[in-house]
């Protein structure tokens, strides 16, 4: 035993050390949140609950019912129902379900999407007793995007999330693919200048 | 055997291979997309290029044939280059819409792009927008998705022998297009979307309904006619989204007709039963099973108290399992104790096993499905096998181009066969008779019967009576030349395999025991047994039927129950998926001795004409509903599996016979499926056939109805492609194709009735009934003669028809008139 | 020099009956019914007569293979269906000479024991259809053919031109061509044998049958013996249809025949054998017409039109020009051609606009290349070539036009 650790355990140095953390403490801010009275903003691009994007032109969803969300789901909790538009004769939702218990928030739906139709929200809060309402439909996804992404922020988020990073990414105009915003259908480079790898 | 190399493997193929068809029965893949097994070869895609050692070029692999000694190689950097650009010029203009198209996941267009070549070109040019074509029914076409490889063109003129759409216009503008760019009227076999790589074709029930990737595949026997196809049925829900062919898949090895690709809707219909009914004041109620089995237990007993148990007979049906029929055997002999059991094989099989039996012995046929393939005369009398059993048809087809056997058709009616046929003899309606006899008679005259024949039963009978039928004579019976009566003659003993067809089913009225019987004659001279014959069993499970029935004539036949003549032997009546107030010949009368019943259980998976007038209805479950087994043509059994739930509160008909047995304390047995099909596997389907002893017998043309006082029409009954008896016509996508009966009749007749196409017709016969039907002005039927489908209950065309007597069953005369 | 194709072309009177005897006509087709069958075969086999179509096929060989062949019937078609950019040589025989193609007809009928002939004429041909008519309709009056004879009219489709494409129209079908093997000499029209044979080679038979093949051999270059039409087009002060031996230069045809290059302008390029023959720049000029020697410099005989372009000619917009013939023309059946054939339209079109962009040079090559032996028939074959030479043989041309627009010197 030498003198420092005898003077250290004389004088109890280490807990006037933690008292004085204690002491610190006590003057300081507190750093727990009381939720739910005080909520935190999620930061962009967090992946809530699902929305449906509605489409600013039509006021109807943007979904053209291709599945690729659903065979994409790792955990298997998109359930969509198809049929044929009697107007239009294009092919439309019939049924669009999301099992939220069963989801698990990966965000490949979105990665999926051709046309960027479902979106992931900053909506954390939607627990409840039953679990009809963990059953979310397409009028409810619907819904989702009005509360929660309406406006720029929906755009914003495509924009800083969901933009193919690839430019070799290209389709044709009258196709239906995803496109980075604000392309508009205009002139794309032509195909003959494709980089590598896309021979 | 030729022996090649390929990738460097030695392997060996048949003669007259092509190097495809070399690798790939080595289990070599080449990629193509315009090349089909049952087509020849095109060679239009150029995706199945190989190298070949010592060709500069490039060699198709589909259109080349192998050689002893080639070198081949499938996968080189320079095949791989070449393919690549020949999807990439596919690509050019195909509009890559795989997120709505419903072939994607499943297109092979899709899986060549993703293993060989680039996700698009590296072109963008024009595309063709041309719009969808929707407005023909169960068929759509996308033009803009077509690669234009030709197979649907092929397959529907080169396999199924129609020919209804062909490449239209040159190089890129070309499309695939009905004559004149009509919409689309065809059979709507759906063949031509089978073999459609891409998402050019589709059917439209399944248009948009599901990817396929959500689906489960579940390959299930046809419940239609006997042939016993596979239909391979994508599930989605506990509901069937499509069903198709599968190559290779089943008996059919993926070829389907209308009735087994688009007909499975019937499980959906909204006139399916959910729930028992009973009839309480006059009106069916629904009830509950217990009540309803109560009752049956109740009433059953009271009439067998009252009038015997020979007072109770039971109708089984030909679309039913064996083992539902096997049942309802059961449950007759045990908690009944009656014999009289009965179907409507009656008017349509029991034709031809009677006349089975008193040919050769035997109590039915087992076919062989392959064996028109080998013969090399083909006569077909009187039948439309393309329509009736669309699949064995179509081996009768291939017969005739592959191996270019001669077919020689004999029948009124222009069919599908005869536009094909290298001989029609185009002969008066239900003449049958008279025309095989007098080929019978050309044969002995010129002494080209085989001489064994000499030796069988009956022999000088049959040489004395044919002579009443001399070519001259039955020329002038049947219409034929006596001239082409000989050559067929000549051309029948000339062929070393030939065979003879005939269906005979319940909704023909031209055909009798009779034409049954001198078709096994001639079949005797030939110097043949029963496997020349050609002749499947009408439905399903008609052949499975007849098994469980078993042996005849202990009890009362559907002809005594029904067609009484004033006496009624029957009080109670138990029906089991029949519709006789539809589907029975002659139906005034049966109607009259179904309303004369003390009492009528029908137990049926669909609200018919017959149950509306039961006392009580019990649901069945319907295919797919319940497994069961399906004796087909080739006599072997085959299982079909339940795939989806019951519809409300219906039940497998075996279980509904096992719970009311049980309830009228009868050792029923069964306890479960499994226990059951054991017990029918060695009761009934374990029954061999015996070794045929052939006999031959005179037969007499019966003289059809007198043509006089205006009735001067013959009145055909028959079947269509698209239908099936009446249960098709609660199909809605078999109704789309064909909704309504109509009536077929020669443009000279019509005029002489005033009767103008798609104008309504009023069809009177001799017994009083009077029908209305559309009226279809066509050269397809011959001068005095109609034609009218008897699937659609409402349009009563067996109000006109007579049940068969003695086996016959002649052609009615009937008055047409415009309505 | 003998011309015995179009040697009575200045007569106004040539196609009728009475002056095509006078002249020595249907006494090669009286030598011919005289000797047997085989014999007849035999006689154009020794003559070494080549067919004048395009590919240059021995005729007297397809001759015996359609003649061994044990089916029967058997049929002769004659494929006028003259469809190639350039040529118009049996054009001439067909409305002023029409007898000299039916007495060939007749003899091959006999030769080969056929059941009928058919001559399937281009639909863009009515002249011909008359003359055809009135000569066959004289020359049965006169009892020289003993034959059913039937003129069958196209409907504008190139790839008629094919010989089974030509049977599939001719047997009411669409046209497009088969699959080789069965070649048609086992399995042509209705699936039996079937001989096709150019206008021009038919044209030769009367020749050959009263002068012998001895004296025909002696005519031509030994490998290409007879006569060859060469219908000359483009720059040259005198076009035309010329009657000239085998294996004559194409310096002489251009300078000496056709007068010359126009206005005294220099050659540019030329091409030796209709629209898909490769083209030749001037230095190759030497070339002796005649299916060996045209091979051996990079280019094929082909049906002999010769076309030519002078100096200040944009080669670009001639190729782009030639791709859009080939792109109507293509039928569809096979991937390559039918796609690949307005790709690379759509290429020369943009250079030609001067809308070219770097690399598109390289684009070309690299998907003519690709279509290039890998189709069903040689007509994307044909297109893809003219691509590949003109790019092959004036690439500075092509390099030079990118980005640039020379409708101002151009004068085509």
């Amino acid at each position: 035993m030498n003198t420092k650790k005898i003077v250290k355990t004389i004088f109890m140095t280490e807990i006037l050390q933690g008292m004085a953390l204690t002491l610190k403490s006590l003057f300081s801010p507190a750093v727990t949140r009381q939720y739910p009275k005080e909520k935190r903003q999620p930061f962009p691009g967090f992946r809530g609950q699902h929305a449906f994007v509605r489409d600013a032109k039509t006021g109807k969803e943007k979904c053209i019912a291709c599945g690729l969300c659903g065979a994409v789901c790792p955990s298997k909790c998109i359930y969509i129902y198809t049929k044929e538009d009697e107007e239009t004769r294009k092919k439309t939702i019939d049924r669009y379900e999301i099992e939220l218990l069963r989801c698990v928030y990966c965000a490949f739906c979105v990665e999926a999407c051709p046309v960027g139709a479902i979106a992931l929200t900053e909506n954390y809060e939607y627990s409840d007793y039953s679990r009809e309402a963990l059953y979310m439909t397409k009028e409810k996804l619907l819904d989702n995007w009005d509360r929660f992404m309406a406006g720029p922020k929906g755009d914003e988020y495509f924009e800083k999330f969901w933009t193919p990073k690839q430019q070799s990414f290209r389709a044709h105009d009258d196709q239906a693919v995803f496109r980075p915003k604000g392309s508009n259908g205009a002139a794309r480079p032509e195909a003959d200048t494709r980089p590598e790898g896309v021979k | 055997m030729i022996e090649l190399t390929i990738n460097g493997r030695k392997v060996q193929c048949p003669p007259k291979s092509t190097i495809l068809q070399a690798a790939q029965a080595n289990g070599i893949y080449i990629p193509h997309l315009c090349w089909d097994r049952r087509l020849t070869p095109y060679g239009g895609c150029r995706l199945c290029l190989v190298e070949v050692e010592g060709q500069k070029k490039l060699l198709a692999s589909c259109s080349t044939p192998a050689e002893q000694g080639m070198v081949v190689q499938t996968e080189t950097p320079k095949l791989e280059k070449a393919r690549r650009t020949v999807l990439e010029l596919l690509l050019v203009h195909h509009p890559l819409d795989c997120p709505v198209c419903d072939k994607a996941g499943e297109c092979e267009l899709q899986d060549l792009a993703f293993k060989y070549g680039p996700s698009q070109s590296r072109f963008s040019g024009e595309r063709k927008h041309e719009p969808e074509f929707l407005a023909a029914p169960l068929i759509e076409r996308n033009t803009n998705r077509c690669i234009l490889c030709g197979k649907c063109v092929r397959v529907c003129k080169e396999h199924q022998g129609v020919g209804a759409i062909n490449l239209i216009g040159r190089g890129f503008k070309t499309k695939i297009s009905p004559a004149f760019e009509e919409t689309l009227d065809c059979e709507f076999c759906g063949q031509c979307v089978d073999s459609c790589p891409v998402g050019a074709l589709g059917t439209k029930p399944y248009r948009f309904r599901s990817r396929v990737w959500f689906m489960e595949e579940q390959p299930n026997i046809c419940p239609y006619c006997s042939v016993g196809c596979t239909t391979v049925l994508s599930l989605r829900e506990g509901r069937i989204m499509r069903a198709r062919g599968k190559d290779g898949v089943g008996i059919n090895e993926g070829d389907l007709c209308p009735r087994g690709r688009f007909g499975f809707d019937f499980i959906e219909s909204e006139h399916r039963l959910t729930t028992p009914l009973l009839r309480k004041g006059g009106k069916l109620e629904p009830a509950s099973w217990q009540e309803a089995l109560e009752f049956v237990a109740a009433r059953l007993s009271e009439v067998k108290a009252k009038h015997g148990a020979e007072s109770v007979g039971a109708l089984g049906s030909e679309r039913c399992s064996v083992e539902d029929n096997y049942m309802l055997r059961k449950f007759m002999s045990l908690a009944v104790g009656s014999n009289n059991l009965d179907s409507r094989a009656r008017f349509g099989y029991h034709k031809q096993t009677g006349a089975l039996k008193k040919a050769f012995g035997i109590p039915w046929l087992a076919l062989d499905f392959n064996a028109p393939l080998a013969a090399d005369v083909l006569f077909v009398l009187e039948s439309d096998l393309t329509s009736t059993h669309p699949v064995y048809g179509l081996k009768v087809l291939a017969a005739r181009r592959d191996s270019e056997a001669t077919l020689i058709v004999a029948g009124p009616q222009e069919t599908k066969l005869a536009t094909w046929s290298s001989t029609w003899l185009r002969s008066r309606p239900a003449t049958g008779v008279a025309l095989v006899n007098g080929i019978m008679s050309a044969m002995l005259e010129g002494g080209l019967h085989n001489k064994d024949a000499e030796k069988v039963n009956g022999f000088p009978q049959l040489a004395e009576h044919l002579k009443k039928y001399s070519p001259g004579e039955a020329a002038r019976m049947t219409g034929v030349s006596a001239e082409d009566i000989r050559q067929t003659a000549a051309a029948l003993a000339a062929a070393k395999n030939p065979m003879l067809f005939a269906s005979f089913g319940s909704s023909s009225n031209t055909k009798g025991e009779g034409t049954a019987l001198a078709l096994m004659d001639l079949a005797i001279l030939l110097g043949r047994g029963p496997e020349a014959l050609g002749m499947p069993p009408e439905f399903a499970n008609t052949l499975g039927l007849q098994m469980a029935f078993g042996d005849e004539g202990k009890g009362l036949d559907a002809r005594q129950m029904l067609y009484g003549n004033g006496q009624k032997p029957i009080k109670a009546l138990y029906i089991m998926g029949e519709n006789p107030a539809v589907t029975f010949p002659g139906t005034a009368k049966v109607m009259k001795a179904l309303e004369g019943l003390d009492l009528l259980i029908v137990q049926d998976i669909m609200m018919t004409e017959t149950a509306a007038m039961a006392h009580v209805v019990l649901p069945a479950a319907s295919w797919s509903e319940k497994e069961g087994t399906f004796v087909g043509l080739t006599g072997k059994p085959q299982k079909f599996v339940k795939c989806l739930p019951e519809t409300g509160l219906s039940m497998p008909d075996w279980k509904i016979l096992r719970n009311l047995g049980t309830l009228m304390k009868a050792e029923m047995g069964a306890g479960n499926f499994a226990e059951l099909a054991e017990e029918t596997a060695e009761n009934v389907l374990s029954a061999q056939l015996p070794a045929a002893t052939p006999a031959l017998t005179a037969v007499e043309q019966a003289t059809t109805e007198t043509t006089e006082d205006g009735y001067r029409l013959l009145l055909a009954t028959g079947n269509l492609m698209q239908h099936s008896g009446s249960l098709t016509a609660i199909s809605k996508n078999l109704g789309s194709a064909v909704s309504d009966a109509y009536l077929q009749i020669n443009p000279a007749d019509a005029k002489a009735c005033g009767v103008t196409d798609e104008g309504f017709a009023k069809v009177s016969g001799k017994n009083g009934a009077v029908i209305y039907l559309k009226a279809k002005v066509t050269v397809e039927v011959p001068e005095g003669m109609v034609f009218v489908p008897t699937h659609f209950a409402h349009a009563g065309v067996n109000m006109l028809t007579s049940p068969p007597t003695n086996g016959e069953a002649p052609a009615v005369a009937v008055k047409v008139e415009a309505a | 020099m003998i011309k015995y194709l179009l040697g009575n072309i200045d007569n106004p009177n040539a196609a009728e009956i009475e002056e095509y005897e006078k002249a020595g006509g249907y006494r090669a087709l009286t030598k011919a019914l005289s000797m047997e069958p085989e014999d007849v075969i035999g006689e154009v086999r020794k003559s070494g007569l080549r067919g004048r179509g395009g590919a240059g096929f021995p005729t007297g060989m397809k001759w015996m293979f359609a003649a061994n062949d044990p089916k029967f019937p058997k049929y002769v078609i004659c494929n006028a269906d003259e469809g190639e950019p350039g040529t118009f040589k049996d054009r001439h025989i067909l409305e002023k000479n029409p007898h000299v193609l039916i007495e060939g007809m007749a003899i091959a009928v006999h030769a080969l024991k056929a059941e009928r002939g058919y001559i399937y004429l281009r639909g863009e041909y009515p002249e011909a259809e008359k003359s055809l008519q009135k000569a066959i309709n004289d020359a049965y009056r006169k009892g020289y053919l003993g034959f059913p004879l039937h003129i069958h009219r196209g409907a504008g489709a190139y790839i008629c031109g094919e010989e089974t494409a030509l049977i599939e129209s001719l047997e009411g079908k669409r046209g497009q061509p088969r699959l080789k093997p069965p070649f048609p000499v086992n399995a042509g029209f209705f699936g039996g044998p079937t001989v096709i044979n150019n206008v021009e080679t038919l044209a030769n038979l009367p020749f050959i049958m009263a002068s012998g093949a001895d004296s025909y051999l002696k005519i031509g270059s030994p490998e290409c013996p007879g006569n060859k039409l060469f219908p000359v087009s483009g720059h040259v002060e005198r076009p035309g249809v010329f009657e000239l031996p085998m294996g004559t230069t194409l310096r002489e045809i251009i300078y000496e025949h056709a007068g010359g290059i126009k206005n005294g302008r220099a050659l540019k390029a030329v091409i030796p054998g209709g629209i898909s023959a490769p083209v030749l720049p001037p230095d190759k000029i030497d070339c002796p017409m005649d299916f060996v020697s045209v091979q051996k410099y990079g280019s094929m005989l082909g049906s002999g039109a010769v076309m030519v372009f002078a100096e200040g000619t944009c080669l670009v917009k001639v190729a782009w020009r030639a791709l859009k013939f080939f792109e109507h023309e293509s039928c569809g059946k096979c991937t390559p051609c039918r796609e690949g054939t307005g790709w690379l339209r759509s290429i020369l079109e943009r250079i030609e606009n001067g809308q070219g962009r770097e690399g598109d040079i390289e684009l070309m090559e690299d998907v003519a290349g690709n279509i290039a032996g890998n189709t069903f028939c040689p007509l994307g074959d044909g297109a893809a070539s003219v691509a590949l030479n003109f790019i092959r043989h004036f690439r500075s041309e092509f390099e030079d036009h990118i980005g640039t627009d020379c409708r101002k010197m151009a004068v085509l």
